[in-house]
C-alpha cells in the first residue's frame, strides 16, 4: 500500500494552480488537499492544521506574503517547501527555498523535479520496496486466519501475544494489499498455503 | 466540462458514455434523437436541476454540489437511490456473476481458482444485497415518513414511537463497509491471478468491477454527504415541532 502525499498549492493565479493540480493528479499517489491565494489572514494556521507533506507556492508578485509564510512553515521542518517562479526571483528569496521550479520547465523536467522531492522526503510512491513476500511466520498466521481463527485463538496456538498477532496481520494486509478475511482466504487457497479440507475441518 | 440543460443528450453520451446507466435511471432510453436535457427532463417529468446535479457529480469527480443537492426533497433523493439499487441488483451483480461462471466453464485448467473467485464474489454480492434490502425496508421508509411529518407539521404518536426506536444515527453505525471486499476482489484479480487464465475474460470482469465500484462510490457519497445530514436536520426540526 502506498502512502498518499498531500500537497498544498499557494498562489494568486487560478490558472497556474489549476494547471499544477491537473499535472499533479497524474501522480496517483499525490493529492492536492487545499489551495490558497496567499492572502488569507489565517493561512499559516490552516496550513499547519492540514499537515501537508509538500507546499508549492507560486511566488510571483506575492513575495512578502510568502516570505512570512516561509518563516512560519520553516518552524515545521516536516513540510517541504517548493517555490514556483518565472525566473525573476531575488537571490535572497530564492535561497530560502529547497527547490525552485520555473514555470517554463517542460513536462519531463517537472516530473523529475517532483519525483526528486518525493524521494528526498522518502515519499516516493514508486519506491523500490517491492519485497512483499510474506515471512514464514506471516504465512503461518495467514493459514490460521484463512481457517477462521480469531486473533486470540491464533495467539494461543502459536504462543504469541495478541498484540504480536495483530501486528503480523497488519503487515500481511499491507504486503498483500488485501483487507478482508474472505480475501485473505482466497489468497491462501490460491497459493496453496492451505487446502479447502483444512478450512472445512477447522470449523 | 460542466453539463448544462441546453446540451443535447446525444452529445453528452458521445462525450462520456459511462453516464449511460445513470441516464437510464431517470427512465431515459436510447434513441434520444436531438433532444436537449431540458426537453428530455420535461418529457420524462424529471426535475431538471436534480438530473444535472447527479449527472455532473458522476461525470466529474471534483464536482460535488453538496449544498445544492441538499435542497432537493428527500423523497427525490430516495427515488434516485432506489433506482441505483435496482441497477445493482438486477443488472450489475447478475452480469458479473454470469461472467465469472463463463470464465469458470471456459478456462478448464484453473477451474479451482475461478471457483474461489466466484464464491468470493457471491459472498460479496450477498452482503451488498443484504445491505440494500435493509436500506429499502428500514432506512428509506423512515426517511420518507420523517419528511412527511416535518412537512405537514403533524406530530403523531405512531411516528414518535418510531423515532424513539430508530434515528438515523443508527444507520450511520449500520453503514458498514462492503466496499472493502470489492476492492480485495479487484486486487486479487489484478495481482494474484495465475497467468494461464484467459486475459480477455478477466479484463471484462475487471472493467465491470471497476464500474460497479465507481457507481457505488457515487451512491454512498450521496447517501453519506447529502441524505444523512439532511435527515439529521429533519430530525432536529421534528423535535422542535414536537416540543
Amino acid at each position: 500500500m502506498t502512502r498518499i502525499v498531500s500537497v498544498i498549492l499557494i498562489g494568486k493565479t487560478y490558472l497556474i494552480k489549476a494547471g499544477l493540480e491537473t499535472f499533479l493528479s497524474e501522480f496517483s499517489y499525490v493529492s492536492v488537499v487545499a489551495q490558497f491565494d496567499g492572502t488569507e489572514p489565517d493561512i499559516e494556521k490552516r496550513i499547519t492544521e492540514l499537515k501537508p507533506d509538500v507546499v508549492i507556492a507560486n511566488l510571483n508578485n506575492n513575495e512578502r506574503v510568502l516570505l512570512t509564510l516561509w518563516q512560519l512553515l520553516s518552524k515545521d521542518p516536516s513540510i517541504y517547501l517548493c517555490a514556483l517562479s518565472n525566473g525573476e526571483l531575488l537571490p535572497e528569496i530564492r535561497s530560502k527555498f529547497k527547490v525552485v521550479a520555473d514555470v517554463s520547465m517542460d513536462k519531463l523536467a517537472l516530473t523529475n523535479l517532483i519525483k526528486n522531492i518525493l524521494t528526498e522526503k522518502g515519499l516516493h510512491g514508486l519506491s523500490k520496496e517491492t519485497d512483499n513476500k510474506l515471512s514464514e511466520r506471516e504465512n503461518d498466521i495467514l493459514k490460521l486466519v484463512a481457517c477462521g481463527l480469531t486473533n486470540q485463538a491464533i495467539a494461543d496456538k502459536l504462543f504469541l501475544s495478541v498484540h504480536t498477532v495483530t501486528t503480523h496481520r497488519k503487515n500481511i494486509t499491507k504486503k498483500l494489499d488485501i483487507k478482508t478475511v474472505s480475501g485473505l482466504t482466497v489468497y491462501a487457497l490460491m497459493n496453496k498455503l492451505v487446502s479447502a479440507s483444512e478450512i472445512e475441518n477447522s470449523h | 466540462m460542466l453539463i448544462d440543460k441546453d446540451m443535447k443528450l446525444a452529445e453528452i453520451i458521445h462525450h462520456d458514455y459511462t453516464l449511460l446507466p445513470v441516464i437510464n435511471r431517470f427512465n431515459m432510453h436510447l434513441g434520444v434523437g436531438d433532444k436537449t436535457i431540458a426537453e428530455m427532463c420535461y418529457e420524462k417529468k424529471v426535475n431538471n436541476d436534480f438530473f444535472l446535479s447527479i449527472i455532473n457529480t458522476f461525470h466529474d469527480n471534483q464536482y460535488f454540489p453538496a449544498q445544492h443537492l441538499k435542497q432537493f426533497p428527500a423523497a427525490m433523493l430516495v427515488k434516485y437511490l432506489k433506482q441505483t439499487h435496482l441497477y445493482y441488483l438486477n443488472r450489475k451483480l447478475p452480469d458479473i456473476e454470469t461472467q465469472l461462471e463463463n470464465m469458470e466453464q471456459n478456462c478448464a485448467i484453473n477451474g479451482e481458482t475461478l471457483t474461489l473467485l466466484l464464491n468470493f464474489f457471491k459472498e460479496y454480492s450477498k452482503e451488498l444485497t443484504h445491505h440494500i434490502e435493509r436500506e429499502e425496508k428500514v432506512v428509506y421508509p423512515y426517511v420518507l415518513a420523517l419528511e412527511k411529518a416535518v412537512e405537514t407539521g403533524k406530530v403523531t404518536n405512531d411516528f414518535n414511537k418510531k423515532l424513539q426506536n430508530y434515528t438515523i444515527t443508527n444507520y450511520k453505525l449500520e453503514h458498514e463497509n462492503v466496499e472493502e471486499k470489492l476492492f480485495d476482489l479487484k486486487n486479487i484479480i489484478i495481482k494474484y491471478l495465475p497467468e494461464t487464465l484467459n486475459d480477455a475474460f478477466c479484463h471484462v470482469v475487471l472493467r465491470d468491477l471497476f464500474d460497479l465500484e465507481r457507481d457505488l462510490n457515487n451512491h454512498s457519497r450521496i447517501e453519506n454527504l447529502i441524505l444523512l445530514p439532511k435527515v439529521e436536520e429533519m430530525e432536529h426540526l421534528y423535535k422542535q415541532i414536537n416540543s
